[in-house]
């Protein structure tokens, strides 16, 4: 038994990028060099002990699946050296070392036995794997006619069940149902309570904050920071702010797709503090406005107009919406050019990125509408009063609450 | 880098590619469920969406050789060293079959498992092995059919049939050295195959599978004669031959140092194909 699940010493792995688009032969004649070289990953460090969960961040391209590649030993470090202790069980992308052609039955059993998993235990699994999958009635059927929701259920099926030590994940929780989703989180907690270890690929900074023990952020490749999970989450947020489009706190909407009879048009967005100061971003339970600018065609006649503010958290899941009719807001006489301005006075947001879209309209009717409106950052604030907010995971509002304790059960408060 | 079965865990240690890489045996043999799995997918798989099903894998050398037999047998007159045609080529067709099936799905094999081998981790030996014993149990069955021609001949059998496997398993080695060396090259450039279909084209006339090989050794000079034995198929076919139906060349020292060259081709094959097996994922 070593103290240690993973070691990743000084990684690094090159790679050729070369253009194949005709025969090479004619490249060849051309004079041209066919290829360029580039490290996708350098200098990677990483410890991770048996039973952790370690979660990778980073862009796009910043070479987090090629780090899941190399440590899965499906290609070869181009330097260093990489440690692993126990099997190790990869699910890269939708439907990991599944063959298309084989049934979903057929696919368990390459899958464990490329495991070393002995017959015994395997057929033992199969069972366990169809009915976690909800693939029961399929399981003898090739899995070219499964439907793509089938197929990632399938592969989360067999990475999450069949035991092996090393569990490499990537991004697949992204998919699936709502309620697949919890089923495979609660048993990735369950693995890793038992002592295996898991790393983790992924987008959902929510996510990985609240699941992962420790993080590393990758950038271009190289190693740019790594710690506990929320420290790096936070970190690379923040980080992540210089990249959104507000600038000094102004959100252009001219160039983004939108839809509407085009009598008005809204043209920006504001972000403003309780005091009407322009901010580029915001803290939980700070009275923050949103200021929408728009212009008007001088010749339409617009009479009862009606605003609408959404708000998304991560993959556009919409957290909530302000919409001006519910609060008897419904706007006359509109001069040629303004804003309108919605108001919230303790902002019930929880730290992370949000993203907005906003509309106007004339009764029913959208007289402008941009569903992307740009985004923006809500960082720690104090909304409850007690200088702390709930714990990640649960959410992305806040709700205004209060607690009691009562010594009777409810049918006694209800006699009083 | 072996791995262990549940409960005790060794470290696995995973470097960059090395220059001469060696074959880890016991890694392959703790991997010989993968290959049974990959077999009996081959076997089942490649029918799966036919209407014939495995009949097809009697057919396809049962019309070679009757395309031989009308062609060459009855219409030429070609010498069949007094055996009914159709048997004649027949014994040499189906280890000949064995070989070039062999090379075909062995080469192929980088690609055509490109959708696994980019996924999952497993010693990528196991996949042109598997090939070429799927191309033995396309062998086998065809065998069947030999066995039951060769008693419709009234063809006396001669404890010689003990021997077969020698030449089968010749056969199989080249195969394998052959698609090992060619897999590599295939991933990079898929006109290789293209070519190989060529290659096999010739080699297949080069070996005495069709015709008798006296036809050819009594015109040429002797050093051509060399030339045409040391090819090993040549050791293959005639071998074959001389344990089913008693024909052909008696083993000689020139097939030793055939079966010695198919060795040596495996083994140059095995360095290839380890050396490429570690970038191959990256070229997609």
């Amino acid at each position: 038994m070593t103290d240690f699940a993973l070691r990743i010493r000084d990684v690094g792995k090159e790679f050729r990028r070369g253009s194949q688009k005709e025969g090479r032969i004619f490249e060849w004649l051309k004079g041209r060099t066919p290829y360029e070289y580039f490290w996708a990953l350098r200098h990677i460090d990483v410890d991770v002990e048996p039973g952790q969960m370690l979660g990778i961040i980073g862009h796009n391209g910043a070479g987090k699946s090629t780090l899941l590649r190399v440590a899965s030993r499906i290609t070869r470090p181009t330097e260093g050296v990489v440690e692993l202790s126990g099997r190790v069980g990869t699910l890269l992308d939708v439907g990991t070392g599944f063959h298309p052609e084989l049934t979903g039955i057929e696919n368990i059993q390459l899958n464990a036995v490329v495991l070393g998993i002995p017959t015994a235990t395997i057929k033992a699994k199969t069972e366990e794997i169809v009915a976690f999958a909800g693939v029961e009635d399929f399981i003898q059927t090739p899995l070219k006619y499964y439907s793509s929701g089938m197929r990632v259920r399938l592969g989360m099926a067999v990475a999450l069940n069949l035991p092996h030590e090393i569990m490499l994940v990537d991004e697949v929780l992204a998919v699936g149902d709502a309620s697949f989703r919890e089923k495979c989180l609660d048993r990735i907690s369950e693995v890793t309570n038992s002592g295996r270890t898991v790393l983790f690929v992924g987008h959902n900074m929510e996510m990985i904050a609240s699941t992962c023990d420790e993080a590393i952020w990758l950038e271009k490749g190289r190693l740019r920071a790594s710690g506990p999970a929320s420290t790096i989450v936070q970190e690379y947020q923040e980080a992540a702010v210089k990249d959104v489009s507000a600038k000094d706190g102004v959100l252009s909407l001219a160039g983004r797709p939108d839809h509407g009879s085009g009598q008005l048009r809204l043209t920006y967005v504001r972000l403003l503090d309780g005091r009407g100061g322009q901010v580029q971003n915001f803290h939980s339970g700070q009275n923050v406005r949103f200021a929408v600018g728009f212009e008007r065609d001088p010749r339409s006649s617009l009479s009862a107009i009606s605003l609408g503010l959404t708000l998304f958290g991560h993959a556009r899941v919409a957290v909530g919406q302000c919409e001006s009719t519910c609060v008897t807001s419904v706007f006359s006489d509109l001069p040629p050019a303004g804003e309108f301005i919605c108001s919230i006075d303790r902002l019930p947001l929880l730290p992370g990125r949000y993203s907005m879209g906003v509309k106007c309209l004339q009764e029913d009717e959208v007289v402008h509408g941009v569903p992307h409106a740009g985004s923006f950052f809500v960082f720690e604030g104090d909304f409850f009063g007690t200088g702390t907010l709930p714990s990640p995971g649960g959410g992305n509002a806040l709700i205004d609450h209060d607690w009691e304790l009562s010594a009777g059960d409810l049918a006694d408060l209800a006699d009083d | 880098m072996t791995m262990s079965h549940l409960g005790a865990r060794s470290v696995v240690v995973v470097r960059p590619p090395a220059r001469f890489p060696v074959p880890d045996f016991g890694e392959l043999w703790d991997n010989r469920a993968v290959l049974w799995v990959l077999i009996w997918r081959n076997v089942t798989q490649r029918y799966r969406q036919t209407f014939l099903g495995p009949i097809w894998f009697v057919i396809n050398p049962l019309m070679r050789m009757a395309v031989f037999s009308v062609l060459l047998g009855n219409l030429a007159g070609l010498p069949s060293e007094g055996v009914p045609y159709p048997l004649f080529t027949y014994a040499a067709l189906l280890p000949w079959e064995l070989f070039a099936t062999g090379v075909d799905r062995g080469m192929g094999c980088l690609v055509s498992y490109h959708h696994i081998i980019s996924k999952v981790y497993f010693p990528r030996l196991v996949l042109p092995t598997a090939e070429v014993l799927t191309a033995l149990v396309d062998f086998a069955l065809s065998f069947g059919i030999l066995l039951l021609m060769m008693l419709a001949y009234g063809f006396d059998f001669s404890p010689r049939i003990f021997l077969l496997p020698i030449f089968l398993l010749l056969s199989m080695i080249l195969a394998l050295g052959v698609g090992l060396l060619l897999g590599p090259l295939h991933a990079h450039f898929r006109d290789t195959s293209n070519a190989v279909r060529y290659l096999i084209q010739f080699w297949f006339y080069g070996t005495p599978v069709a015709y008798s090989a006296s036809l050819l050794t009594d015109r040429v000079p002797g050093w051509a004669v060399w030339l045409y034995q040391f090819n090993p198929m040549n050791a293959v076919v005639e071998g074959s031959r001389w344990a089913l139906l008693g024909t052909g060349r008696t083993p000689d020292v020139m097939m030793f140092w055939s079966a010695l060259f198919a060795l040596l081709v495996l083994a140059v094959g095995t360095l290839v194909f380890l050396r490429a097996e570690q970038s191959v994922v990256d070229l997609a």
